[in-house]
């Protein structure tokens, strides 16, 4: 069946949720697993296997490559760790007050960056030891992003701020979300012009960072991942955004267990793939965006969750033109 | 010579360096006139070049470079000999004059050294026939190919050599010869860099034009036709294709020549990101940032921190939000992470990781059944701004006094451990929490156990369980079912029937009661707070420093909870805040302490006495619970007015019942709580004294009673200047600085440890001085009360500095730390174990000093209505007085009683628990008020006199009296009218104004006063040196 080949499960998944999934650079074949069981794995993709795995003292909330023999990820545990997937030795990089929430690469300035609950994002610079860096966001971190040599903080409290990473002694900008909820994710645009952003109430905003204000006007979100059955309408958090690193789409992945993928241009939704067996933590696209990796594990967080909770789950599925690619209509 | 000195780096010259020369060459680094010198000379060759007519134009080249070489230490590099030497080669490249001139070939052999690839320009010279007759240049080129180990190609460099005759010929051979030699050394030792560079500076230093030995040779003719051998092996091709120039093609290779490019910004060089192409939309400008930092890293020097504050910048949690609608469900708990809107929200992460901080803690295994993670109790979520539930994860915004999550779970990982040592199971057991539906929610079921709680101003509510909400236990080694469905108006959680291991043997009897009492629908009971201890005693805590504060009255209480359930006594309140676990200390306390003020004293203390337990600590024992059902009465009317009644009727009446089958006729003297009570002020003027209680309680030592006094005085009240609010509870280490509140001390060891808490010296690091601070936990406000009280009273009364004073009370709502001044000398225990030890052979005077100033410290205290409640030999300090006497100061007035609370001419009955110091009135069974401070004096006084604690027994008349006989020496009659006295207070507390004047005059004797001074002498030396 196509649908096999498309789209598999990864073997030994992580036993707890899934926290953050990041495909390595440059590469269709490793991706970094991070997940709330306190391990760190990595998978070869295309041979589906599980190649390492080291744990921190506590859940982990992301991960990331710096290159593809390095990985750095933080949690619970406050730690920043490395881990050089060669050598297979960890190494301890430093620490913040409170967790950590996000754990960012940026590729231009080869420096890894840490948000937290402690308010504060940290730099770190590879080439040197401990934090280049300590800087105060006045709210937790909830999710990070780089966008070439700027740095995008979504905080609680529906506040953005963008930085230039190059000179943190004050932001570039402070903005209030145009979503009406709490912020769940922000990723920004290959292209660096703007920034996607997803709520916690099924919507997503499409954002400039150019504050002309012909530019800002373009601004607009919409709404998704929202089910309407039985007379009731459920809203669910939509808790991750991948990019298309070519075509400049973007997938979005909620907790109601669906994955999208939108055409912020235009406007348009390109696909929906089928309906997960439980939320979609986290989604990443390959570099060359040919493949998809899919991240399900429950994040309802009801008050009763119910008594076998289902798996969590990897999916790796690979992406056609036709899903990812815009449709250019005539009057777009 | 200053080349020694100089750090220039000379490079060896094979003819050696004019000292002269180098040593001009040095100075001239530093010395602007040598430049000037040398630059001049410069001037000169390139003069002699321009002008020279002759016909041997390269001699003067030569020369220049020569000088060149000698002039710069670094072989003319900074002379520009480079570009010289490039000029005059390429200038003569073709000229056929030189084509073999040895000048000529030394010149192109050190040329052609700083090229990366010289053997190939050597092949290309040696295809141009150039130089090719020398043995220089063989030598030269198979040296490059004899530095890369290359031995066969150098090998077949000197045969070609040979083949031309080169010369010297000699000088050939022996080259060629040690190549051999330095190919078998090469193969033992691996090669010899020093060597090699020798060779190399030889090779390519210049020699001195000799005029007169001809350096041009006749170079065979290329096409003799020699025919030589080659092995097929080393035949190499050394021929290479003629270029024009060998200049060019040399300057071709990728020389790195050093210092061409002008040195300018580093930075300017921009590379430019590949923009993605098939991006066709066109109505975006591209942004770019201007490139003038460096690409690829960092730049050096990135700002550590950021310099603005945002802390100010507020966006709404709603924006705009959506209207409420009915039919719509939300896939996230909406009511949790909005649950303190509009203040602040909490992300799903963050709920969730609440569940998992306490990983750290105690790692589970794998009963992590994610069914059974605990459900958090729902709260009004109208509620003021108070501790935040997040204080776990968030110290540091919310100015806790750890730095950390880590050092907090530190923290607690140790007050669990300890109140831990008090429990048999290893874990705290997990905790259900029962569900509320928030008021939003409408599709989810009302639970009627909601805490609605109408948001007012209660004291004893301000700690409610709001914080509670995210507090949660995992689970622990117990196998625990699925929850139960909800039945009637039972809590949607599952209890847990209390197993024998869970709950403390012997001293909780409590317990029989809990397991006899299966629910009937079902659900089972809750398990115990982990930190329910081992005290017994419904006073402040006498615990162990570690465990937490809390009577067994509280296990005993939840195990009621339960009780109740079966009875169909709705005590939701309870329950839920029973069940809300709480991670932090703090808010267990504020969760018992509402449980307590409000309607489950009565509980708690019908438990008590349903289990008379003998507890080993000190603790009022059976009859605590009458008193304590005084303290539920009077307590729960004053403290819990805005209570639901409906349900504290309901407890009442449940309470009654109980009582009345559990107690019978303990209860005598239960009042009715009179109406009276409640119009009682609350608040009093400052001026004014407080208005005592109308009745008498029978247990003024009970915690419930000193709270409610407590809140009568207005604690603090008028002492509030020196009472500090702290938050958490300081760690103090010996050896350690402390930050308590806004004061650092520098904790320097342990003095004791006792039931109260613990002393510790220090040092006031602001003010210098030292001091004792008392730790204790719970906090205790009551003696920091007393003592302000009795220095109140006592004002510009002489005695009044002989009682212990505190300078500053520090109180959180886990502990309190009262710092004092620090006495040197110890106790009087201290003193009579020293005089014990030193065999001191008449301490009667020491006796009768001690003891007139016991009785007038005691006396004042008395006249001003204070009753210390606990005195004993320990608790007076020894006091080194200016005119070399001592004093006494009374201390550790945890006990005390202020009489001035209660009703003119009190007595109470509950007995007294510090063995030895058990006042006979207790022993008779008559009530008792100040005469226990008097007794106390007298069996301190037999312990200074007969360095024995004080027994007693009746007498044929029913009299009592000490057991022991008086030594000899002592003045038998008045210590015998003194004991008679203190211990037959049958008539009221005993006026001791005469025997007090008796033990004066007996002083005053002059023999006494002498050997008086002497011995209160030696005991301050033996008291200093211990």
């Amino acid at each position: 069946m196509m649908k096999s080949q498309a789209e598999y499960k990864l073997k030994s998944p992580p036993d707890d949720a899934i926290s953050s999934v990041k495909f390595g650079p440059n590469t269709n074949q490793f991706l970094l697993v991070s997940s709330w069981d306190s391990y760190v794995r990595l998978y070869d993709v295309t041979a589906n296997n599980l190649r390492q795995k080291y744990s921190h003292e506590n859940a982990v909330l992301d991960c990331c490559f710096t290159d593809a023999v390095h990985s750095y990820s933080g949690g619970l545990d406050n730690t920043l760790k490395s881990f050089d997937f060669n050598t297979a030795t960890e190494s301890v990089i430093g620490t913040h007050a409170n967790p950590i929430k996000c754990v960012e690469y940026c590729n231009e300035l080869n420096c890894v960056l840490t948000g937290s609950w402690d308010h504060h994002v940290k730099l770190w610079d590879l080439r040197t030891s401990g934090a280049s860096g300590n800087y105060n966001q006045s709210e937790r971190v909830y999710s990070m992003d780089t966008c070439g040599e700027k740095l995008l903080v979504a905080t609680a409290g529906r506040k953005v701020l963008v930085w230039d990473i190059r000179n943190m002694a004050y932001a570039l900008q402070k903005r209030e979300t145009s979503l009406k909820y709490q912020t769940r994710a922000i990723k920004a645009f290959p292209n660096k012009l703007g920034f996607v952003l997803s709520s916690i109430e099924g919507r997503v905003a499409v954002e400039y960072l150019d504050s002309n204000p012909e530019i800002q006007k373009k601004k607009y979100a919409f709404k998704c991942h929202r089910i309407k059955e039985d007379g009731l309408e459920k809203i669910y958090p939509v808790n991750a955004v991948s990019f298309h690193p070519i075509h400049n789409t973007f997938a979005t992945g909620g907790s109601d267990g669906y994955v999208n993928v939108w055409d912020g241009f235009n406007k348009k939704r390109l696909c929906q793939f089928h309906q997960y067996l439980t939320s979609v933590t986290s989604l990443s696209f390959s570099h060359n965006g040919s493949v998809l990796a899919i991240g399900c594990s429950y994040f309802l967080e009801e008050d009763k969750p119910p008594s076998s909770l289902p798996e969590d789950t990897i999916y790796i599925r690979s992406v056609t033109d036709q899903e990812t690619k815009p449709k250019y209509s005539s009057n777009s | 010579m200053d080349f020694d000195l100089s750090k220039e780096n000379i490079q060896p010259l094979r003819r050696g360096r004019n000292a002269q020369q180098l040593e001009i060459a040095i100075q001239a680094q530093s010395n602007p006139e040598y430049q000037v010198q040398l630059a001049l000379q410069k001037e000169h060759f390139e003069m002699l070049i321009r002008t020279y007519q002759g016909d041997d134009p390269l001699e003067t080249y030569y020369n220049y470079i020569m000088w060149l070489e000698q002039a710069y230490p670094k072989n003319g590099h900074e002379g520009n000999s480079d570009a010289l030497l490039e000029r005059c080669l390429q200038q003569f490249e073709d000229d056929p004059r030189y084509r073999n001139d040895l000048r000529f070939c030394k010149l192109w052999i050190k040329y052609i050294d700083k090229f990366p690839n010289p053997v190939e320009l050597y092949m290309m010279m040696k295809s141009k026939n150039l130089c090719t007759g020398w043995a220089d240049f063989y030598k030269a080129w198979a040296y490059y190919y004899e530095a890369a180990g290359d031995f066969a190609k150098a090998n077949s460099v000197f045969q070609e050599g040979k083949k031309n005759l080169a010369q010297p010929y000699e000088e050939l051979e022996i080259a060629h010869k040690n190549l051999f030699v330095a190919a078998g050394e090469h193969v033992v030792y691996g090669p010899n860099k020093l060597r090699l560079n020798e060779r190399r500076t030889a090779l390519t230093s210049l020699t001195p034009y000799e005029p007169d030995k001809t350096h041009s040779i006749q170079l065979p003719t290329s096409n003799r036709s020699l025919f030589v051998y080659e092995d097929q092996a080393t035949s190499l091709s050394l021929d290479g294709a003629a270029p024009r120039s060998i200049i060019t093609a040399a300057k071709r290779q990728e020389a790195p020549k050093e210092n061409t490019i002008k040195p300018g910004p580093w930075t300017t060089v921009p590379q430019k990101k590949q923009l993605l192409a098939s991006f066709k939309s066109n109505a975006f400008a591209i942004l770019e940032d201007e490139q003038d930092v460096p690409v690829g890293c960092l730049p050096p020097n990135v700002p550590n921190s950021c310099l603005e504050n945002y802390s100010d910048y507020h966006c709404p949690l709603f924006n705009h939000p959506d209207p409420d609608r009915p039919d719509v469900v939300f896939g996230y708990p909406k009511h949790r992470v909005y649950a303190e809107y509009p203040n602040k929200e909490y992300s799903i992460e963050e709920l969730r990781a609440l569940r998992y901080q306490r990983r750290k803690i105690e790692p589970l295994n794998l009963f992590v059944d994610h069914s059974e993670e605990v459900i958090v109790i729902q709260d009004p979520p109208i509620l003021q701004q108070q501790q935040e539930p997040s204080a776990v994860l968030d110290p540091v915004a919310f100015g806790s006094p750890w730095k950390s999550t880590m050092e907090h779970q530190n923290f607690l990982q140790d007050v669990f451990s300890k109140s831990n040592e008090h429990r048999i199971s290893a874990l705290p057991p997990k905790f259900v929490i029962a569900e509320d539906s928030p008021c939003r929610q409408d599709v989810q079921q009302k639970n009627p156990f909601l805490l609605t709680f109408s948001p007012q101003d209660n004291q004893s509510l301000q700690q409610a369980p709001r914080c509670d909400a995210f507090n949660i236990f995992e689970q622990s080694d117990q196998e625990f079912p699925p929850l139960a469905p909800p039945k009637g108006n039972a809590m949607k959680t599952a209890f847990r029937t209390l197993n024998a291991d869970e709950v403390e043997t012997g001293s909780r009897g409590g317990m029989d009661v809990a397991t006899a009492a299966q629910p009937a629908d079902g659900a089972r009971p809750m398990t115990v707070a982990p930190f329910s201890d081992s005290s017994s005693s419904s006073c402040h805590d006498d615990m162990d420093d570690g465990a937490v504060g809390f009577d067994e009255s509280c296990l005993d209480t939840q195990q009621f909870h339960f009780n109740l359930n079966v009875m169909k006594v709705s005590t939701p309140q309870n329950k839920g805040q029973a069940t809300a676990v709480v991670k932090e200390e703090e808010k267990l306390m504020n969760t018992k302490k509402a449980l307590f003020s409000e309607n489950n004293k009565g509980l708690s203390t019908i438990f008590e006495e349903k289990s008379g337990y003998t507890s080993s600590s000190l603790s009022s024992g059976g009859t605590a619970t009458k008193s304590s059902v005084y303290g539920f009465n009077q307590n729960k009317i004053s403290t819990i007015s805005e209570e639901h009644n409906s349900y504290l009727e309901q407890n009442m009446k449940a309470n009654e019942a109980l009582r009345r089958s559990l107690l019978g006729n303990l209860m005598e003297d239960v009042l009715s709580p009179a109406a009276s009570i409640q119009t009682q002020p609350r608040k009093r003027e400052q001026l004014e004294r407080v208005t005592p209680l109308h009745y008498i309680p029978s247990d003024p030592f009970n915690p419930q009673l000193i709270e409610s006094l407590l809140d009568r005085v207005s604690f603090p009240g008028v002492h509030a200047q020196d009472y500090v609010e702290i938050k958490g509870n300081p760690r103090l280490v010996k050896k350690e600085i402390v930050n308590i509140g806004r004061d650092s001390y520098f904790v320097d060891n342990m003095l004791g440890r006792g039931q109260f808490g613990t002393i510790y010296k220090a040092t006031d690091m602001d003010k210098s001085c030292v001091v004792a601070l008392k730790h204790q936990k719970p906090p205790n406000k009551w003696e920091y009360y007393i003592c302000k009280e009795i220095k109140a009273r006592l004002r510009g009364h002489p005695l009044s500095d002989r009682f212990m004073e505190v300078s500053v009370g520090y109180f959180s709502k886990q502990a309190s730390v009262l710092v004092s001044q620090f006495e040197q000398l110890g106790s009087l225990l201290d003193a009579i174990n020293i005089l014990k030890k030193n065999v001191m052979k008449n301490t009667e005077n020491l006796a009768l000093y001690f003891t007139l100033q016991m009785l007038q410290i005691v006396k004042a205290m008395h006249e001003v209505q204070i009753i210390h409640g606990d005195i004993k030999p320990d608790n007076f300090l020894v006091v080194h007085l200016s005119n070399n006497t001592l004093s006494l100061k009374l201390i550790d007035f945890g006990r005390s009683i202020d009489m001035a609370l209660f009703p003119t001419g009190a007595n109470f009955t509950c007995p007294i628990t510090t063995e030895d110091f058990i006042c006979c009135e207790v022993r008779d069974g008559r009530p008792w008020s100040y005469h226990t401070d008097i007794f106390c004096v007298a069996a301190s006084a037999h312990v200074l006199l007969l360095h024995d604690y004080m027994q007693t027994r009746k007498d044929k008349t029913g009299l009592w009296t000490i057991a022991m006989r008086l030594p000899r020496y002592a003045k038998a009659d008045l210590w015998a009218d003194f004991f008679a006295a203190c211990l037959n207070q049958q008539s009221g507390p005993a006026n001791l104004d005469q025997l007090e004047a008796r033990f004066e005059t007996e002083l005053k004797t002059q023999q006494r006063h002498n050997s008086l001074q002497l011995q209160l002498n030696s005991i301050i030396n033996m008291l200093r040196k211990r």
